[in-house]
């Protein structure tokens, strides 16, 4: 059995470590081609209606901060060495620090940003040349493809440092591409400055200056990165119509794989697992971060290593993508690794936080839930107000949107106080407390109507129970006075009767007669008597005194008073070894009656020779009389029948007993706080009288409240 | 020759009551209701009042009540109301006894006996206690130097468990003793958990010693605690 479980969970192991892989592909697979997707739009946005490709290059155009006509209006060869970079082939920054600056320089701020990267081998494809406007040459890279030495490389940074430029031209001559940046405000930072400060050229005039660039096409052409990236673009445009389908469809499979992978765990309503391992004893948050943090880690590696440096993605984007993969992955660990969900949720500091945090909220003062609730729209409002109004100088607009919310506090805090008096009013008088006063503020202004409602559904409520209480009361009294009215006519029958029996001394048959009239009329005693208790009862007039007792001793001396009509009805009372003490706060006269009723029934309706088996079963906190017996007539009759009034077990009635023995002990049960159950199989009849038991010391009136009675 | 006053708003019970009072040879007067019986009582001098308390213009219990304030005349109360609350209010009101409608004539008799021969040789109070081994309470005397126990001086027969543990009993009258600690009282030995032997001595004692075993008056089962002897 063991065994065969224990196989089983190894089967699912395996199935869910494949289910599992083939989530986090479907997964990855969704997300790349999100990315995709991202980069198509933006490119088809970037280039208007039309995607554009270089004819010669079969190369986009790529996003970028500067506006469009400046990217257009670059040459050829300066557009090819900027979509080269922002593809982000490459992860050498040193090697392309020139150019982004240079970009920088003309007003292609996004350049920087974008982690350029080019092997140093790959400098060879740009060349550049900066003039002055007197025609001097200041730098220029037109030496070797390759700019081998650090040296040289910093040699040229230097002198290509942009400038806080202002204004740039830029215009082409028939072969050459000129840029013209101007230092917008002479006392700042300035390329001069730099240049002065650093490279110790003081000469050069802050003027204007010329930047030739050109890209060795020869060069381009052979380099494996941008070939590769060139097909990725080209087959990522010639399949733009299946990136969405591929999406949707990865979405789809991924979620019927973590559906089965799900399937096998414990449902919510299921109760967790026996044993958890300590896993599961993890919160999901720390989970969640290992994974994130592992899987950073291996694209950061990946990326390290240049893995995937042939697609034409930047660094940022692989961030990104490592962010949400991590997510996703993280989950899944946790998903696959912990044995159930429920104790996924037993397990959080999320959850455990959002549940303090919805008890203080619940429990907070109306007027602070609404404080809390401004304070937060207020917020969200001054961060879209600031947004606008800061960079339309309009401070006054700040100014007046916080009096104004103020205002609404203000005036909100006052309607929340009476929503609080409206809360605690229906509260009391959902307590029952229906005497408990409108305040006088709730009689007018907003809640004028509810609190006016409410107080009209506590009079009719008042009303009503009082009603009931009066017909109850009402019946109680009926039922009393009828049996008082039954007991005058039966008194006058039994005195007559035992005069007759003196007169009829010696008739013998007569005298039976006489017998079989007194012993009816005791019948009809005790059923009116029976009749006042249960209707007492159930009208809530009789109220149970608690006093402490001990049930033990109570068992012994109900069982006495039964000795010897046992041993008349030749039937056996079997007491089961009690307790020495069973202390127990009830209304120990209650409680005799109870058991009388009990064993007065088990005598009654047992068959002849038969035993009765009386048993106490005492825990904690509840305390448990248990009478067996075998009936003497087929008990074909629901239990609960029985606790009605006047049904007998017998429908001849032809036994002694009013029928209503089981009902009043089941009433007196229910009065002292406990319970009367009663079950029949075959012929065995069980009744259970069930105390409920408080700890000891709770009440200690002991015996001085004990009512007395025979 | 004891009068007796039957105060009783039903005309057939009166007439059953004189009968049996008559046939015992005490001298019946009879009242309709609470008026009549206090202009009565003013009238003969009384042994013992039988009092109905559900009675046209005067009930029963204001009609004992306003009797006490001059009269020292056992009452006993003889009513169809036979729940705990209406016995206690006619006790404190100032009865003797209490006895339920529809009751039994033989234990009425025993009642009433018991009630004059109180009230008229014993005075109504308990003898002082002559020698330690002597008690006396209510109607039932116990004498423990000749082992013999008299319910208004009708002597009982009890056997000698019996008479032990109600030795035990009115040594302290009202103290409720467990059945535990009667055991070990009695037998100077403690008992076993499912003995239930002082209930059914108890049980047994009751029968001898009591008018209507169902309803005692001396020998007192307090539920859940034990048992104890006390009058009223």
């Amino acid at each position: 059995m063991e065994n065969t479980s224990k196989n089983r969970t190894r089967e699912m192991f395996g199935a869910k470590i494949i289910l599992f892989i083939m989530s986090v592909a479907l997964l990855m697979t969704f997300f790349f081609s999100v990315m995709q997707l991202g980069i198509y739009i933006e490119k088809h946005q970037y280039q208007g209606m039309e995607p554009y490709i270089d004819e010669q290059f079969n190369y986009w155009g790529i996003e970028t901060e500067t506006n469009d006509e400046v990217i257009q209006s670059l040459p050829e060869e300066v557009r090819y060495a900027y979509y080269i970079l922002l593809s982000g082939m490459g992860n050498s920054y040193e090697s392309s620090f020139f150019l982004s600056n240079y970009l920088e320089s003309i007003g292609i701020n996004s350049a920087r940003s974008y982690y350029p990267a080019l092997d140093q081998d790959r400098l060879g494809y740009l060349k550049y040349n900066i003039y002055s406007d007197d025609g001097t040459l200041l730098a220029s890279s037109a030496m070797p493809a390759s700019l081998g030495s650090s040296e040289s490389q910093q040699e040229v940074s230097k002198d290509i440092l942009p400038a806080d430029h202002g204004d740039t031209y830029l215009y082409r001559t028939a072969n050459k591409w000129y840029v013209y940046a101007y230092p917008d405000e002479p006392d700042s930072y300035t390329i001069s400055d730099l240049r002065a400060s650093e490279s110790g050229m003081t000469d050069v005039p802050d003027t204007a200056y010329t930047v030739e660039i050109f890209v060795d096409r020869l060069y381009l052409e052979s380099d494996f990165y941008f070939s590769q990236a060139s097909r990725h673009l080209l087959l990522m445009y010639n399949y733009a119509q299946w990136i969405p389908i591929i999406i949707i469809a990865s979405i789809i499979a991924s979620l019927i794989c973590l559906r089965y992978l799900l399937s096998g765990m414990a449902s919510k309503r299921k109760a967790l697992p026996s044993y958890l391992h300590f896993l599961d004893y993890v919160p999901i948050e720390m989970l969640l971060l290992l994974g994130f943090l592992v899987t950073l880690f291996t694209l950061d590696v990946a990326e390290w290593y240049s893995f995937l440096s042939y697609v034409p993605i930047n660094s940022a984007t692989v961030t990104r993508m490592g962010i949400i993969i991590g997510l996703d992955v993280g989950t899944l660990c946790l998903i696959a690794l912990k044995k159930s969900s429920r104790g996924i949720s037993h397990y959080s500091i999320s959850k455990a936080i959002f549940r303090m945090t919805r008890t203080i909220v619940e429990n907070l003062h109306a007027v602070w839930k609404l404080v809390l609730f401004f304070v937060a729209v207020t917020c969200v409002e001054l961060y879209v107000v600031l947004m606008f109004a800061i960079e339309m100088n309009e401070q006054g607009t700040v100014f007046g949107l916080l009096v104004v919310n103020a205002g609404i506090v203000f005036g909100g805090s006052w309607l929340a106080v009476k929503y609080q008096r409206l809360c605690e009013l229906t509260q009391k008088i959902a307590e029952g407390q229906l005497a408990y006063p409108v305040h006088e503020s709730l009689k007018k202004g907003f809640f004028k109507i509810p609190a006016r409602n409410i107080s009209q559904i506590r009079q009719s409520i008042g009303i009503a129970v009082e009603e009931q209480l009066k017909s109850e009361r009402f019946k109680t009294e009926l039922i009393t006075n009828v049996s008082h009215d039954i007991k005058t006519p039966l008194t006058s029958i039994v005195n007559y009767t035992h005069l007759l029996a003196k007169h009829l001394e010696e008739d013998e048959k007569a005298q039976e007669y006489i017998e079989v009239i007194l012993r009816n009329s005791q019948k009809l005693k005790k059923l009116t008597e029976d009749v006042i208790e249960a209707a007492k009862l159930t009208s809530g007039v009789e109220t149970p005194s608690m006093n402490q007792c001990d049930l033990s001793e109570l068992v012994r001396q109900v069982c006495g008073e039964f000795e010897e009509r046992f041993e008349r009805e030749k039937i056996e009372l079997v007491l089961a070894p009690l307790s020495e003490k069973v202390s127990l706060l009830t209304d120990a006269r209650m409680a005799g009656r109870v058991l009388d009723n009990l064993i007065g029934n088990a005598l009654k309706y047992s068959m002849p020779n038969s035993r009765v088996y009386l048993d106490m079963n005492v825990t904690h906190d509840s305390a448990e009389i248990r009478v067996r017996n075998v009936s003497n007539t087929p008990l074909n009759i629901d239990a609960d029948e029985l606790l009605e009034r006047f049904v007998r077990a017998d429908s001849s009635r032809s036994t002694e007993g009013s029928g209503l023995g089981l009902s009043i002990a089941d009433s007196l049960m229910r009065v002292m706080g406990g319970k009367l159950e009663l079950s029949i199989d075959a012929d065995l009849f069980t009744a259970r009288a069930i105390f409920p038991r408080q700890q000891e010391g709770q009440e200690a009136s002991g015996l001085s409240g004990a009512i007395i009675t025979g | 020759m004891y009068n007796v006053l039957v105060c009783d708003d039903q005309e057939d019970i009166v007439s059953a009551l004189r009968i049996y009072l008559e046939a015992e040879g005490y001298c019946v007067y009879a009242a309709q209701n609470g008026e009549q019986a206090l202009e009565l009582i003013d009238q003969q001098p009384l042994h013992l009042v039988l009092m109905d308390i559900m009675m046209p213009n005067k009930d029963g219990v204001s009609a004992v009540a306003e009797l006490r304030r001059t009269h020292n005349v056992p009452v006993i109360f003889l009513t169809a109301k036979s729940e705990d609350a209406d016995k206690i209010l006619g006790l404190t009101v100032g009865a003797d006894d209490y006895i339920t409608k529809p009751f039994n004539p033989i234990e009425l008799l025993a009642r009433v006996r018991s009630a004059i021969r109180r009230y008229v040789s014993l005075g109504g109070v308990a003898k002082p206690v002559e020698n330690a081994a002597s008690i006396s309470i209510g109607g039932i005397e116990i004498d423990d130097d000749a082992k013999c126990v008299s319910r208004d001086g009708d002597p009982i027969s009890l056997t000698p468990t019996e008479y032990q543990i109600l030795f035990f009993l009115m040594r302290q009258p009202g103290k409720v003793f467990s059945s535990a600690q009667i055991y070990i009282g009695v037998w100077g030995e403690s008992a076993l958990g499912a003995d239930n032997t002082i209930a059914v001595h108890i049980r047994h004692l009751r029968e001898k010693l009591e008018y209507n075993p169902a309803e005692p008056r001396y020998l007192k089962v307090v539920w859940g605690q034990g048992y104890k002897f006390d009058q009223h």
